[in-house]
């Protein structure tokens, strides 16, 4: 581990100062330290955001919630109320990782984590196009992992992360700080897919103060599933988060995203407007999972290993996300 | 440290020098390094600037047997071959009425114990101490005498509990490196290995494949198996036993003629070595989900199947491990017919297996099916010579004096047990000294031999002890001593209550020194105990996500005798790792860098908690006469049934056979995906190719 600096600033505005090329800010760490251990990053030094009181907490506002960056995605999920009206939310904090790492991890963390690539991640090093090389690995070797099926290429890493999915699909929208002002972005436009070095547009001397998430309408329905490798614990190989509002049964605003299947979550407006006035049922289940992996591009390795099943998960998924509209909450 | 300062001797033959010029894989130590931190000695290693000059590589055992392929030792590519063939097996399968054959293929998978390997050394002038966490400390001992040319006296090896072994510790070139560094240093170092460390250069179960081939006639006889093994076992071979453990599964279970050809195959990649059962595990899956099939292709009860071919009390054994047994000996005893029964109405085979798959599916997703099945298992009761000391003191303390290491497996409490049951003392006053090589010679944590061997060293021991005391206690009572005895701690004479404690009897014969029982097991007789067991499993499968779920599970086991039933419980537990190889486990190596892909625990998908179901444990007792007290060993058979249990249950809930390990969740998806797997059709074949 290269040695690094620590620095504990109080204000929002001391931290963005410091935030600078070689700088990290730091949470959580369950993260970051990993990377550091590895070897894939080596931040001179490490900016601790969890003095600052103004990235701390839940505030409920009239219209929705602000979830500040370093609250702990456990202290989330214990927020009196969030199962009662941001269910989604609940849903995708319930199955992210486990309880010990929930404790520590952030919502900002969580959303600002890096991919979990193995050639990416390889504490040997690698010539990986995210570390700043000239390989994109699986495309070679091991392409049965977490990799994309929309959008890969050059980089095929997906984004890991449950909540981000959920948020997405709840229109959330994301309070930026720099050292050139304040700005807020959809959760949508955060991400840069299309960036192979990083997966979002945080600036040089930027760091994200919280999450504003809308209360869902009257009538708001939501369902978050996440299919995993094993029964404990672990990153998804694919998720789907699926929240529409339902009038006589019939669907509305229907907001449809995709998790560990691309570099950030991928949302589906062409189901989206599919599902929009409908009652649902299983052909319509049905339709709106074929229509969803239309587009899907496996990875095939040049050494006959591919993600291709991750096709049909995807679509399973999103079929029963479609059906559950029919009851949940 | 370098190649360089390195002793030219082999540390283990054939193949592994303690540094060499020559790096074999990614994770092959170059050079070591001594420091007064952690962190000082990591910043060392980096200043260290290495020359390579880049050779060809092989990343896969397919590669490695080609002509022309690169030498990754000068002996050639193949690190060892094994032939034994029983019987006529060419006329056995032309008398058979079908013959089926199937590639099974494996993953490679790592035991990865909480603890990592670690050791410290210690010299003081020309006498080593080290100290290990190791399962071998006898042999470990040896290896460092001959390392080091020193005279075996001049090492001492110190092993404290350890934090699970699973057959894996030592094998590596850790504590020969730690002992050098000490010597240049000239002060105690100690050297350990990080999780991803002891998952790369650590050692794993050799993975690869078999083919097998079997022919049965219409009336369910097995005519004959014929077995090709072909083992990664990376760049350095820790020698055959995992292919002889093999040969376990397909000599000793099933009367037919047998051929079996083992090959243990270099490539650049992390060694192979020792994982518990061994190959046992390779040669279970495939002869048990071959047996299933051939069932089905007679139309016969696959549990029927097995008790009409199995071997019985009485047969004799001319093979046991890939070993010649000179002369065949009778095996002793068999609870493998009372697993199966057992077994099977705990899991409800009668009720659930002829069911229709469908009707098990749950009601409000009918994309989950439901199926059962089982394996069995035999699996040969390992020995090794073994010495025991019983000690009593002048003042009634009783020690057992043991070198054994204990790796986690109660192998303290239960040679406490013995000497306890044997003295007539309650068990807490029994006291262990272990773990140390200048106590008496025990085996290695290996072979599921330690309670078998040891236990008759100690047994034999408490009872040598024992006779001395009684004879000590003659002139007291005034009595000859067979008309004594001990119980409960207090000496007496025989059917009568009260009597003088241990103590009293050294006080009143004026004698101020101990008493030393010796006893020692010698290696006959023991390849006719076998161990036997049945697991049947009930699973549930998610057809659309490949997701699947043991939801009951049955482990019944012929123990011989449970001497302390919680440790034989705990043993039968640890069928946990075969669960992980069965559905998840899988080490990647990467066939373009050669690069360990996921040398963690993030990423190296172990079971937990979560994924392990509900397991009935149903220990059947045989009392082996062979055995002390009747005790079989049980430390391995718990593995190699588990993963073609749950590949029949797997097979029986969507008709689709998978003959590649781990039966990870894509794998099931897609065959799930093909429309072979609706109704009660054919079996269709998945995987078999690595």
């Amino acid at each position: 581990m290269n040695p690094f600096d620590f620095q504990s600033p109080s204000t929002v505005g001391e931290a963005a100062a410091l935030l600078t090329q070689q700088a990290r800010p730091i949470a959580g760490g369950t993260d970051l330290l990993a990377e550091i251990k590895n070897g894939v990053v080596a931040p001179d030094l490490l900016v601790n955001l969890l003095n600052i009181a103004e990235l701390q907490g839940i505030t409920e506002l009239a219209d929705g919630l602000r979830i500040g960056a370093t609250t702990r995605i456990e202290d989330l999920l214990e927020w009196p109320g969030l199962w009662q009206n941001y269910s989604l939310l609940a849903q995708s904090c319930q199955v992210l990782a486990w309880s010990e790492i929930r404790a520590m991890g952030t919502v900002g963390g969580n959303l600002c984590q890096r991919p979990r690539c193995w050639y990416y991640r390889h504490p040997l090093g690698t010539r990986c196009l995210k570390r700043g090389g000239d390989h994109c690995y699986p495309t070679q070797g091991r392409a049965n992992g977490p990799f994309a099926i929309f959008g890969g290429g050059p980089c095929y890493a997906v984004h890991p992360s449950d909540l981000a999915v959920a948020l997405a699909a709840m229109d959330a929208t994301l309070t930026i700080e720099g050292v050139s002002g304040r700005r807020a972005i959809r959760l949508d436009d955060f991400f840069s897919p299309h960036d192979v070095a990083r997966e979002n547009t945080l600036q040089a001397g930027e760091l994200l103060v919280g999450v504003d998430v809308p209360r869902p309408q009257f009538g708001a329905r939501a369902v978050y599933l996440k299919s995993k490798q094993r029964a404990s614990h672990d990153f998804a190989r694919a998720s789907v988060a699926l929240a529409a509002r339902a009038d006589d049964n019939r669907l509305h605003d229907a907001r449809l995203v995709l998790g560990g299947v691309a570099a950030m979550p991928w949302r589906q407006t062409e189901v989206e407007q599919m599902l929009n006035g409908q009652t649902v049922s299983a052909e319509l289940a049905a339709q709106a999972a074929t229509l969803a992996v239309r587009d899907a591009r496996p990875l095939v390795s040049t050494r006959g290993t591919s993600n291709t099943a991750k096709v049909a998960l995807t679509a399973a998924l999103v079929r029963r996300a479609v059906l559950r509209m029919a009851d949940s909450k | 440290m370098t190649y360089h300062d390195a002793p030219e001797t082999l540390w283990q033959a054939p193949d592994a020098h303690i540094l060499d010029d020559r790096v074999r894989y990614i994770g092959d130590e170059v050079a070591a390094v001594a420091a007064e931190s952690e962190e000082q000695a990591e910043d060392a290693l980096k200043l260290i600037a290495v020359e390579y000059e880049p050779l060809p590589a092989v990343f896969a055992s397919e590669d490695a047997v080609r002509e022309g392929a690169p030498a990754i030792h000068k002996t050639g590519n193949v690190a060892g071959r094994m032939n034994i063939e029983r019987g006529d097996v060419a006329q056995a399968f032309a008398e058979s009425d079908i013959v089926l054959e199937e590639t099974y293929s494996f993953a490679p998978v790592h035991s990865s114990p909480m603890q990592a390997r670690v050791a410290v050394a210690r010299w003081e002038g020309e006498q080593l101490t080290v100290w290990a966490a190791s399962r071998a400390p006898f042999l470990l001992k040896q290896l460092l005498a001959r390392v080091f040319s020193l005279p075996q006296e001049s090492v001492r090896v110190i092993v404290g509990l350890t934090g699970g072994s699973y057959g894996s510790k030592d094998e590596s070139r850790l504590t020969y490196l730690t002992a050098l560094l000490a010597r240049k240093a000239g002060r105690p170092v100690r050297l350990w290995y990080s999780r991803a460390e002891e998952m790369t250069a650590g050692r794993n179960r050799p993975w690869g494949q078999v083919r097998l081939k079997a022919g049965v006639r219409r009336d369910g006889t097995l005519m004959a198996l014929d077995a090709q093994l072909s083992f990664g076992t990376g760049a350095y071979a820790s020698g055959m036993h995992s292919v002889g453990r093999g040969a376990g599964a397909l000599f000793d279970m099933y009367h037919c003629a047998v051929r079996y050809t083992g090959e243990m195959v270099y490539a650049n990649l992390p060694p192979a070595g020792s994982y518990r059962a061994l190959g046992a595990v390779h040669t279970t899956f495939a002869v048990e989900s071959m047996m299933d099939r051939l069932a089905e292709a007679i139309g016969q009860d696959p549990i029927a199947l097995r008790l009409q071919n199995c071997v019985k009390v009485g047969d004799l054994l001319m093979q046991v491990d890939g070993r010649k047994v000179e002369p065949p000996l009778p095996l002793s005893t068999s609870g493998f017919a009372e697993c199966l029964r057992l077994g099977a109405e705990a899991i409800g085979w009668a009720q659930h297996r002829g069911a229709l798959r469908v009707t098990r599916s749950r009601a409000d997703a009918p994309t989950y099916r439901r199926g059962i099945g089982f394996a069995p298992v035999i699996y040969g009761t390992g020995s090794d010579e073994s010495d025991a000391e019983i000690e009593i003191m002048p003042d009634g303390a009783v020690s057992v004096l043991s070198g054994v290491s204990d790796v986690g497996v109660g192998t303290r409490t239960v040679t406490a047990m013995i000497a306890a049951e044997v003295l007539g003392l309650p068990y807490e006053a029994v006291g262990v000294h272990a773990g140390d090589t200048a106590l008496p010679y025990a085996p290695m944590q290996a072979g599921s031999r330690v309670t078998f061997s040891l236990g008759w060293a100690v047994k034999q021991a408490a009872e040598a002890a024992r006779e001395q005391l009684l004879k000590l206690a003659e002139p007291l009572f005034e009595l000859s001593a067979a008309d004594l005895t001990v119980e409960q701690g207090m000496v007496k004479p025989k059917g009568q209550a009260g009597g003088f404690a241990i103590a009293d009897v050294f006080k009143f014969a004026g004698r101020a020194t101990r008493i030393v029982g010796a006893g020692h097991a010698t290696n006959q007789a023991k390849p006719a105990m076998q161990g036997f067991g049945a697991h049947f499993a009930e699973v549930e499968v998610d057809t659309e996500t490949g997701a699947v779920r043991v939801l009951r599970y049955v482990a019944a086991h012929d123990v011989g005798r449970a001497l302390n039933p919680h440790g034989v419980e705990n043993q039968i537990y640890g069928l946990a790792q075969t669960l992980g190889q069965a559905l998840n486990e899988d080490l990647i190596f990467d066939e373009a860098t050669g690069l360990t892909l996921n040398a963690n625990l993030s990423q190296y998908l172990m079971p937990t908690m979560e994924d392990f179901p509900p397991v009935e444990v149903i220990m059947v007792e045989t009392n082996d006469p062979l055995g002390p007290f009747g005790a079989k060993g049980i430390g391995e058979p718990p593995l190699p049934p588990v993963a073609p249990a749950i590949a029949n249950a797997i097979a029986n809930a969507i008709g689709v056979r998978f003959n590649t390990l781990p039966i990870t969740r894509d794998a099931i998806l897609q065959a799930c995906q093909s429309s072979t797997m609706i109704g009660d059709q054919p079996s269709t074949v998945i995987g078999g190719q690595r």
